[in-house]
């Protein structure tokens, strides 16, 4: 499902934070992630994702590394910073506010309140 | 190359400060060389390797800055890659070389210090002003060069208008000109013969001093001047042509007609005549009409002193009703230019009416015994009417003269203000080249103008003061000096420091008011001038009534109160010494009569040097005219504690 640009704009980079809040990842793995565990809904090209990394890097949100991989190919990984962190428990809580609120006017489906 | 050598050169590499330098030149002068070295060694296909580059070249970001984004992008693409996507995939997933970059580009630069964040905001401030300004300079440009003045009444016709009641035949100056042409070629050839004759004398005797030739010093001259025998001959020689200028100054008025056109003649005896045309009939870019009339006044100015010789040289014969005569017309002139009615004919009507009243004094002085009482009373009723009128100058005239040129050169929005226009841009400089032409202006007005390029033109229409300001400013300023006129010398503050620091035209007004720059006269030169011609004349009325009381009582008044009221309706006032009266005194059988002079006190008619004399009756010294009360209320300046001006202004006996 296409998702609104406006839409994305506010869930896209909390998706990002929430998915390098558990390992700092690299650009292809960011992307292959958000398709796969959101079912293709957060899906996002290359023109997408990384002016979304750098926006979020030049918060301070996250940083960058270059780093060897295993098979001998550089990656750029991406970690969450402390300042990440906070800003991430601060926006979860915002989307769980707004999720309640949704699913008490009934908006959202199989989810109660 | 031992290892040694090999660290330390690797180290230089890595840290020298000149090779860093030189890399960091070469990354600015070619931002994307290693990017493509980078792409063109990377493992990618060349659909993809295309795609990369040109996304990241239309970054247009700084070199180290593409080079990561390219590390990136193709480290995103080889994992697609090795995922077995395929090449238009992959390419798909990039995006749009164009907005891909965009993005990239923002959020790069917002990767970027402070610093370069700061100094990016302030050039785009700059270059949001700098647009804006550019903006709103042209919509003046168009303005300024669009915008036509709005011409509503004719001004030639209203200045003409006196003299165009008169008929040829009562005009005066037509028939002074033969007079005028020949007193200008003759004068001419003895200003070349005193040169020359100076110059054969100073190479003969190089110590000796130069003589004083009579034409330099008339109307009064002395027996043993050079040159004295020139002007008797030509003054026998042009009788005919004195004559006919005497008589014809009987006229009422000078007849010359204003116009912005004239036709200018070199005649073979070297003399310049002007003929007056008929105005432009299109209104045309605005020219001070002053320029027209200075050939005419200059004449005018030349002429009377050869009639004031005549004057001196019928005395010395014994004739005092030709003297009479020759005086009386040189009178006239004054009387007659005053009429002209500017500012600078009231000045040459001051200067012709000193002239007259110096010579009538002289000849007075040196034969007291020539004029009867009836012949007295006569030069005293012609000085007075002559003095009455060249001592009031016209100054709405000086207003006509300066709304003629508003409404020639400003806009017109039907309530009196506007803005000004790229032809009265143009006019203003012109004007003041043809006034530096006339030896009018100075010339940092002329240099004003014409440092002001069509470029700047423009920015007058937010920069200057408008139509209505300055015309308002103008009008104040003739009115303050009007009412100054009409009142006394000490008042001269009221109209002192224009330009300057006074309320009435302070500098931040004339400085944004070019018109008013150019065209603003010296209003307290003028007020002083005046003040101090009224004084001249008082002090000629008054040694006129000494001597006719002399040849009823065959002795000098012992008080000037012995020839009120019969002589003398009113003893008139020291300007210098407020409430007093004009001094007289009687000295080894000389009468003396004197002002106190700019130090205000009544030195018993003690003379000043000739270096002295401007200094002495000086009314502006005496009242100072700074409009700052604690520089103008001061009425004795110590500069005049110097001995050399500690004296009067004696008006009778007439100076040597």
């Amino acid at each position: 499902m296409k998702i609104e640009r406006e839409l994305m704009r506010g869930a896209g980079p909390t998706a990002v934070l929430q998915l390098l809040s558990a390992r700092p990842m690299y650009g292809y793995e960011l992307v292959e992630a958000l398709a796969k565990r959101t079912d293709g809904v957060l899906a996002m090209g290359q023109s997408t994702l990384y002016p979304m990394l750098y926006n979020l890097e030049a918060k301070g949100l996250i940083e960058a590394e270059w780093r060897d991989a295993d098979s001998g190919r550089e990656r750029k990984y991406y970690a969450l910073t402390g300042k990440g962190r906070t800003r991430l428990a601060a926006e979860l809580e915002q989307w769980n506010s707004l999720a309640g609120a949704l699913a008490a006017l009934g908006v959202l489906k199989g989810v109660t309140a | 190359m031992t290892s040694k050598t090999a660290q330390a050169w690797t180290w230089s590499r890595e840290h020298s400060p000149l090779l860093r330098l030189a890399r960091w030149l070469a990354a600015r002068l070619r931002p994307h060389a290693r990017t493509a070295a980078y792409l063109a060694a990377a493992d990618l296909s060349e659909p993809i390797r295309q795609h990369i580059d040109q996304i990241v070249r239309r970054t247009r970001l700084w070199s180290e800055e593409r080079l990561d984004i390219a590390r990136e992008l193709t480290s995103h693409a080889r994992e697609a890659a090795d995922r077995g996507q395929s090449p238009e995939s992959i390419r798909d997933t990039l995006g749009d070389p164009r907005p891909t970059a965009r993005l990239l580009r923002r959020a790069t630069r917002r990767k970027r210090s402070w610093l370069w964040q700061t100094r990016h905001r302030l050039r785009q401030a700059a270059t949001g002003a700098f647009v804006l300004l550019l903006g709103m300079y042209a919509v003046l440009f168009i303005r300024f060069n669009t915008a036509s003045p709005t011409v509503r009444w004719d001004f030639y016709e209203r200045v003409n208008a006196r003299n165009s009641q008169y008929p040829a035949e009562q005009h005066a100056y037509p028939d002074m000109e033969p007079l005028i042409r020949a007193w200008s070629v003759e004068f001419n050839r003895l200003v070349m013969l005193e040169a020359d004759v100076n110059n054969q004398e100073r190479h003969a005797e190089p110590e000796s001093e130069p003589p004083v030739w009579a034409h330099t010093t008339m109307p009064v001259t002395t027996l043993e001047q050079t040159g004295l025998a020139e002007l008797l001959a030509f003054r026998h020689q042009s009788r005919p042509l004195l004559d006919q200028a005497i008589t014809a100054l009987d006229r009422p008025t000078l007849g010359v007609m204003y116009s912005d056109r004239f036709q200018e003649t070199q005649h073979e005896d070297g003399f310049r005549s002007y003929t007056m045309l008929p105005p432009s009939p299109e209104p045309r870019s605005a020219e001070s009409a002053i320029g027209t009339l200075l050939p005419w006044l200059g004449r005018l100015r030349s002429v009377s002193r050869i009639i004031a010789f005549d004057a001196v040289q019928y005395a010395n014969e014994g004739s005092p009703d030709e003297s009479l005569r020759s005086l009386t017309a040189v009178f006239r002139i004054a009387e007659l230019t005053a009429q002209e009615s500017t500012l600078i004919s009231s000045l040459v009507a001051i200067a012709v009416q000193d002239l007259a009243e110096v010579t009538a004094l002289r000849i007075l002085h040196d034969h007291p015994d020539l004029f009867n009482e009836q012949q007295l009373a006569a030069l005293s009723h012609t000085i007075a009417r002559a003095g009455l009128a060249s001592a009031n100058p016209d100054l709405d005239t000086e207003m006509l003269f300066f709304e003629e040129f508003m409404q020639r050169a400003y806009t017109d929005n039907g309530q009196g203000d506007g803005h000004l226009t790229a032809a009265g841009w143009e006019a203003m400089r012109q004007m003041g080249s043809s006034a530096v032409d006339f030896g009018v202006a100075e010339d940092p007005a002329a240099e004003t103008l014409q440092t002001l390029s069509k470029l700047t033109g423009p920015m007058s229409i937010t920069l200057h003061a408008s139509r209505r300001e300055q015309t308002d400013a103008y009008r104040r300023i003739i009115a303050e000096t009007h009412a100054v006129l009409a009142s006394h010398p000490s008042d001269l503050y009221r109209i002192g420091g224009l330009g300057e620091n006074s309320p009435l035209a302070p500098k931040n007004l004339v400085d944004r008011s070019p018109a008013m720059d150019a065209l603003l006269p010296a209003f307290t030169r003028v007020a002083e001038s005046t003040f101090q011609s009224r004084a001249r004349t008082d002090a000629a009325l008054v040694a006129l009534a000494c001597h006719a009381y002399r040849l009823r009582h065959a002795r000098w008044p012992a008080t000037l109160s012995e020839l009120s009221p019969d002589l003398l309706p009113a003893i008139p006032q020291d300007p210098f010494a407020p409430g007093e009266p004009i001094k007289y005194l009687v000295r080894d059988g000389q009468p003396f009569i004197y002002y106190n002079g700019a130090n205000g006190t009544d030195q018993q008619a003690t003379p000043p040097s000739p270096d002295a004399l401007a200094t002495v009756r000086s009314l502006s010294v005496r009242y100072p005219t700074d409009p700052d009360p604690k520089i103008h209320n001061r009425l004795a300046p110590p500069r005049l504690r110097d001995s050399t001006t500690n004296a009067d202004w004696i008006l009778y006996p007439p100076a040597d």
